[in-house]
């Protein structure tokens, strides 16, 4: 074979975030050819989009895409993946970078042939954030069943108690090390590209819509996790109150987002989300009525649009424009009554609904947690690129609110960034 | 490769517990095949067990009758041998409990008429397993005799520069061909740009030109204009393209296929396939075949579509409603944009100054759909325009109507931006009617944030039009496969009207935004 013209592939890329986005740019830069450290702070990879029961563009379940990655990377001995691992402390320059990474202990060793007998002698419960808090986990856990690595972890917070004992006794292949500790990796890369990804912003802050104080009022992101087969209620739509099937269904859009008290900015997925998630409930009842209230349904582009023309074809789901002022919970039955603004009308429209989804938009983690490295950021948090400096690059939703499509044209295009730095050094 | 099996049945994880595991071995026995068991196959000892077969034995075709291939792929993997996972636990101990499918009593087990079909489901896949070695043998990449690492990229437009530029950042030589004599697309005829980074929140000069400037810095880049692709023969990494002039004929122009009204006789009967063939011959006669290479065409390992896009063109009467094609002060995005870059806005009917500019988003009658191929893309371009509107007159209004407002994303900022122009009112609504009056022009709105029925007095009528890809009309691309309009490809590419291709071997990727895609090479 003979190669006109090389370009040699030398030096590593470090990738921070084990998300959609993440996965995609370590894979994109190994598959060039480079050495790639991809480090993710949970226990597995997948981020968010392993939370949702289905996903655009074809709503495929994450297990599909997902998995799909995984065995890139599995058969791709380029890219050596961290989990439970942190970012500490960036020195350098571009083209050259000191990076200490702190891998925290999962308590689990290779040994671990993922049979489960830790987690059916272990007696504490803990709830799940990967579930927010509508499922509990063992001290003992694997995070979901389709878990890359699949591996289970110990909750720190067993650590040096009974509990902890019992999982290691119940373990037949010596898989589990209590004493195992955190330890720092210290490696020199080239570039780095930051795909830390989002939170759902935190709904109990929009205090008019009544999230943590009404039970049937839930978030876009646990409808993900109730519609989910390996959910807390194994894909069944209910709502938390009395377990009920819901006969109606209330969609908020803007949950916070476009608000200046709370996200100023469009979160960019969450019109899409609702509409799938009304899908979700027609598969499961095919009589519930289903109202989204919204200021602009945001379909951006000709898939999206025509996936909006298709629902509202259904009679059963009313659009409605206004901006949801308040809610109210009728303590005998606990159903949820919307107040809304028509926007057009002006009439303010009163909606029973026995569960209400908040359309809560995406923030950035960076807008909690900021990273121990030289990085600009919007006032939202949002990590700002500056391509002139080149080296250390924001990837997805780091750098923008965005779907899943343009979050991996987006880190594709970073990964082809992060090899620029090390031709160029 | 010769092949000397092993097949290793592992007893962890409960397998061990809800199999015969004498019997599984019975198995491969009659087979004629060594077998082993191991307590915990993918313990230290089951691995060493392994590599000492590998290394002493030669055993080089194994059948691991254990746990998923999803798991410990790491601790199974064996270069240089064929690995074959049975999956005992998860698809049949871990799927079938002992507590749901009872083991055989002693006197079941003496009953030959008994079945257990736990175990048999087990002895059936580790058969399809033993099976499955026999029939595979490792698989040899393909190695092409030549590995051009060139790109080439089709369109000179924005997209088309960015990526050659990227290229040629790492690397790569670069070809772009334009059909046009000049480069620069759509985007020649703007007067101003949209935010594409932070703050998001005002017009930026076009970058065009510096980007055209950047693509004289690099060496690595080659430029054709007033060229486009004949044909694209062979495969990722060895691609032998032919250009030609556009409209110009060459014997390397792809055979296209036939059309439908030549698949069938004068009497409307279709043709037999001998008959097809002569015609599709005729029909493409002076083209080579498509496995003809051009000796004269240039190598390149991977192609990039950067065909970009067209304005869309109504139909005759088809926005008559909305004055269109009626009415001379109407105007589509496309043309507004011409015209302010070109200079002041006016209006085409007597070249007076416009300052009063009505923005349609949707063509309306009772639907809230915006103008076809909308994308993402014509709410932001309204409040882009509606501000050109502002910048030329000071006492200039611009009215948007729209039924959503899609400014996406940190995009949102831009609208917000523009919400704070005095001179610029955003609403809601469903255009009814524009009509003549006197010099200028009625446009009638229903349901709106501004009331129930409003009608605004309008220089100019700007409608949001949608941008259609240029791959609708043509392939660009004009790949030498059997070309058939029904062919999956084709399809593929006109339903999804996805820009295609990329790539070196075995490694696809999507259409890309800027920044472009990054080349897998192999």
């Amino acid at each position: 074979m003979t190669e006109e013209q090389t370009v040699p592939a030398s030096g590593s890329i470090l990738v921070v975030g084990g998300g959609i986005s993440g996965l995609t740019t370590a894979l994109e830069a190994a598959e060039v050819g480079y050495e790639v450290f991809l480090v993710e702070k949970n226990p597995f990879l997948g981020g968010r989009v392993a939370q949702l029961n289905q996903y655009f563009p074809k709503l495929c379940p994450p297990t599909c895409g997902l998995e799909i990655n995984f065995r890139r990377i599995k058969d791709n001995p380029r890219i050596k993946v961290l989990t439970l691992a942190e970012v500490e402390k960036v020195d350098g320059s571009p083209g050259n970078y000191d990076v200490a990474i702190k891998v925290n202990p999962r308590y689990v060793n290779e040994n671990c042939t993922c049979c489960g007998d830790c987690a059916a002698a272990s007696q504490t419960e803990i709830d799940s954030e990967f579930d927010f808090g509508m499922k509990k986990n063992k001290g003992a856990y694997l995070p979901f069943e389709m878990a890359f690595p699949s591996r289970f972890v110990i909750s720190p917070e067993i650590i040096g108690s009974d509990d902890a004992r019992r999982c290691k006794e119940a373990c037949k292949y010596d898989a589990i090390d209590l004493d195992m500790a955190a330890k720092t990796l210290n490696l020199n890369v080239g570039s780095i590209v930051w795909a830390t990804g989002w939170q759902p912003y935190d709904a109990t802050k929009i205090d008019n819509l009544g999230f943590g104080q009404y039970p049937n009022i839930i978030t876009n992101m646990m409808m993900e996790r109730l519609a989910a087969p390996n959910g807390p209620t194994r894909g069944k739509i209910v709502r938390p109150s009395d377990d009920k099937e819901p006969e109606s269904v209330a969609f908020v859009q803007c949950a916070g987002s476009r608000d200046e008290n709370h996200l100023p900015y469009c979160s960019y997925i969450c019109c899409m989300a609702s509409l799938k998630q009304a899908t979700y409930i027609r598969e499961r009842y095919p009589q519930a009525k289903i109202y989204v209230f919204y200021i602009d349904l945001r379909t951006p582009g000709y898939r999206y649009e025509k996936f909006y023309e298709k629902i509202k074809e259904d009679e059963n789901i009313f659009f409605i424009k206004g901006k949801v002022a308040e809610v109210s919970e009728d303590p005998a039955n606990k159903n949820i009554t919307v107040v809304a603004e028509n926007a057009v009308t002006g009439e303010k429209i009163h909606q029973t609904v026995e569960m209400v989804v908040l359309a809560t938009g995406m923030q950035p983690t960076t807008a909690t947690d900021k990273l121990p490295a030289d990085l600009t950021y919007s006032e939202d948090g949002f990590i700002i690129n500056n391509f002139e400096n080149g080296g250390m690059f924001a990837t997805g939703c780091a750098n923008k609110p965005a779907d899943v499509v343009s979050s991996n044209q987006n880190a594709t295009g970073m990964a082809l960034k992060a090899i620029q730095t090390l031709v160029n050094r | 490769m010769d092949k000397k099996y092993g097949v290793y049945i592992c007893e962890g994880c409960g397998i061990g517990e809800a199999l015969d595991i004498e019997k599984l071995c019975d198995v491969p026995k009659e087979e004629g095949l060594a077998v082993k068991t191991c307590p915990v196959l993918c313990g230290k000892e089951g691995v060493e067990l392994l590599k000492k077969d590998i290394a002493d034995d030669g055993v080089n075709t194994l059948v691991l009758a254990a746990c998923s291939r999803r798991v410990l792929y790491d601790v199974f993997r064996f270069d240089g041998c064929i690995v074959e996972r049975v999956n005992l636990r998860e698809q049949v101990v871990w799927s079938h409990p002992r507590s749901k499918y009872p083991a055989p009593t002693a006197d079941q087990k003496d009953d030959e008429e008994f079945i257990d079909l736990v175990q048999m489901m087990a002895e059936d896949y580790l058969k399809m397993g033993m099976a499955r070695v026999e029939k595979v043998d490792l698989p040899e990449p393909y190695l092409l005799d030549t590995f051009s690492r060139k790109i080439l990229v089709i369109g000179g437009g924005i997209t088309g520069i960015s990526a050659a530029i990227d290229a040629a950042k790492t690397g790569y030589e670069v070809t772009i061909v334009e059909k046009e004599s000049v480069l620069g697309g759509n985007a020649k005829n703007w007067r101003k740009q949209l935010p594409g980074a932070y703050p998001y929140d005002g017009l930026i000069r076009p970058t065009l030109d510096s980007k055209i400037k950047e693509l004289g810095n690099y060496s690595r880049i080659a430029v054709k204009t007033e060229t486009v692709v004949a044909r694209i023969a062979g495969a990722p990494g060895e691609f032998t393209v032919t250009f030609k002039k556009p409209g110009e004929k060459t014997e390397f122009d792809v055979p296209y296929p036939l059309p439908d009204e030549m698949k069938v006789d004068d009497k409307g009967k279709e043709l037999t396939a001998e008959q097809l063939h002569e015609k599709f011959m005729e029909y493409n006669e002076g083209k080579q075949d498509i496995l003809t290479l051009d000796p004269n065409g240039e190598k390149f390992g991977a192609v990039i579509l950067a065909a970009g896009w067209r304005p869309y063109q109504p139909e005759e009467g088809e926005f008559a409603h909305l004055g269109f094609g009626v009415l001379p002060d109407v105007v589509t995005n496309h043309q507004f944009e011409e015209m302010a870059a070109g200079g002041q806005i006016t209006r085409p009917s007597d070249g007076q100054e416009a300052k009063s500019v009505v923005f349609i988003q949707s063509p309306g009658q009772g639907d809230d759909k915006d103008f076809p191929y909308a994308g993402a893309v014509t709410s932001l371009v309204a409040l882009k325009q509606a501000k050109y509107v502002r910048d030329d007159y000071a006492d200039g209004k611009a009215f948007v109507f729209y039924q959503h407002m899609r400014t996406l994303g940190l995009t949102e900022n831009f609208y917000k931006s523009i919400q704070q122009d005095q001179g610029i009112f955003l609403t809601k609504g469903e255009v009814t009617a524009v009509s003549k009056n006197g010099d200028g022009m009625i446009v009638e709105a229903d349901n709106t944030l501004l009331g129930e029925k409003i009608q605004v007095k309008a220089d100019l009528v700007v409608l949001a039009t949608g941008m259609v890809p240029v791959t609708k009309d043509d392939p660009v691309v004009n790949l030498a496969t059997a070309r058939d309009r029904d062919s999956a490809i084709m399809r593929f590419l006109m339903t999804m009207r996805i820009p295609i291709l990329s790539a070196f071997p075995m490694k696809p990727s999507g259409p890309v935004s800027m920044p472009p895609a990054v080349f897998g090479a192999a």
